[in-house]
């Protein structure tokens, strides 16, 4: 389970694989670890299935970002993916991007 | 004294439940506590990620041992079962051992200096046990820290979601943090016990379950 990162201005974006369950999280969590406190984007776009594990390192990584003076946005979500953000009420606490790389091109 | 040692939640939603004045276990709606107690267990081995769950399945994803018996129970029965089930299923198996899970709790907690265990007898016949807070330092500890979250706008700690998410399925929060400024924050409440599936799934079986017994009322069965 890879993420790949890469940058678009101060912001690094990383691309997370189809499965975001104990082993994705996982290693998002390893990939966040020098990135809090600065602006960080979550590609959802090859996302198909996300776990409650994953949905915690979210909510932890948003809530450390918060706290360091981070920024998170989490995009490319697609319908069913969001719909599960929405089941939890967790759509009302991350930032969403529909089109992640518009959003970073017009974002300050 | 004993060095502070992280309690479960099963121990925490029990240590709760407790009435602070009688050292008995409140009062709660019909089965919600054993639910409660379930979802605890559950949310315990997700909390040492040795299962996760999805909306159709609870798995283990790492079958090493915690060293806690009333875990390491649970967890080898799930690994032991060969289909799949979801946290629904489990939450009712789990909920069928609330009372060896209660008992459990309350003999470590008292284990802990915590609480002790007291036999009093009711009209000179019935014995009855309670269990007054000794050191309410753990109690103290976690009903602040709860409280600063529900009073405040903070996330929470992914523990804290589903600590909120237990109490609040049976009915404990009203109880713990009685005070009209926690009233107020009800909507917050449930936005915090919504946060994490196990708890959502506590209360939905909680629910349906109410449904259930009160249907059957109203046919006088």
């Amino acid at each position: 389970m890879s993420i790949t990162a890469s940058t678009h201005g101060d912001w690094t974006i990383l691309s997370l694989p189809a499965r975001l369950d104990h082993e994705g999280a996982g290693a998002l969590k390893a990939a966040l670890e020098s990135l809090l406190g600065r602006p960080v984007a979550i590609d959802f776009a090859a996302v198909e299935y996300i776990t409650s594990f994953g949905f915690r390192v979210l909510l932890q990584t948003e809530k450390e970002q918060r706290n360091k003076g981070g920024r998170l946005l989490l995009g490319n979500l697609s319908e069913p993916v969001l719909r599960f953000f929405e089941i939890a009420g967790l759509d009302q606490l991350f930032k969403f991007a529909p089109d992640l790389q518009a959003s970073l091109t017009t974002s300050p | 004294m004993s060095l502070p040692h992280q309690l479960t939640f099963v121990e925490e939603v029990v240590l709760l439940a407790l009435d602070d004045h009688t050292g008995s276990l409140r009062h709660m709606p019909p089965l919600s506590f054993s639910y409660a107690l379930a979802g605890a267990l559950i949310g315990d081995l997700a909390m040492l990620n040795r299962i996760d769950t999805d909306p159709d399945r609870l798995f283990v994803i790492d079958s090493k041992p915690t060293g806690d018996s009333l875990l390491d129970d649970a967890l080898a029965r799930i690994t032991a079962e060969t289909k799949s089930h979801p946290v629904a299923h489990w939450l009712t198996v789990f909920s069928q051992d609330s009372h060896r899970l209660e008992k459990a709790a309350l003999e470590r907690l008292a284990s802990h200096g915590i609480l002790r265990v007291e036999e009093k007898k009711i009209l000179w016949v019935f014995g009855v046990r309670r269990y007054p807070v000794i050191d309410n330092h753990e109690s103290t500890e976690v009903k602040t820290r709860l409280s600063a979250l529900i009073l405040g706008d903070d996330l929470p700690d992914p523990r804290d979601a589903v600590l909120v998410s237990l109490l609040s399925s049976c009915h404990l929060i009203s109880h713990v943090f009685p005070g009209a400024e926690h009233a107020e924050r009800s909507k917050r409440i449930e936005s915090l016990a919504r946060m994490d599936q196990i708890g959502r799934e506590v209360s939905s079986a909680v629910n349906r379950l109410t449904h259930e017994l009160m249907a059957m009322n109203l046919i006088g069965l």
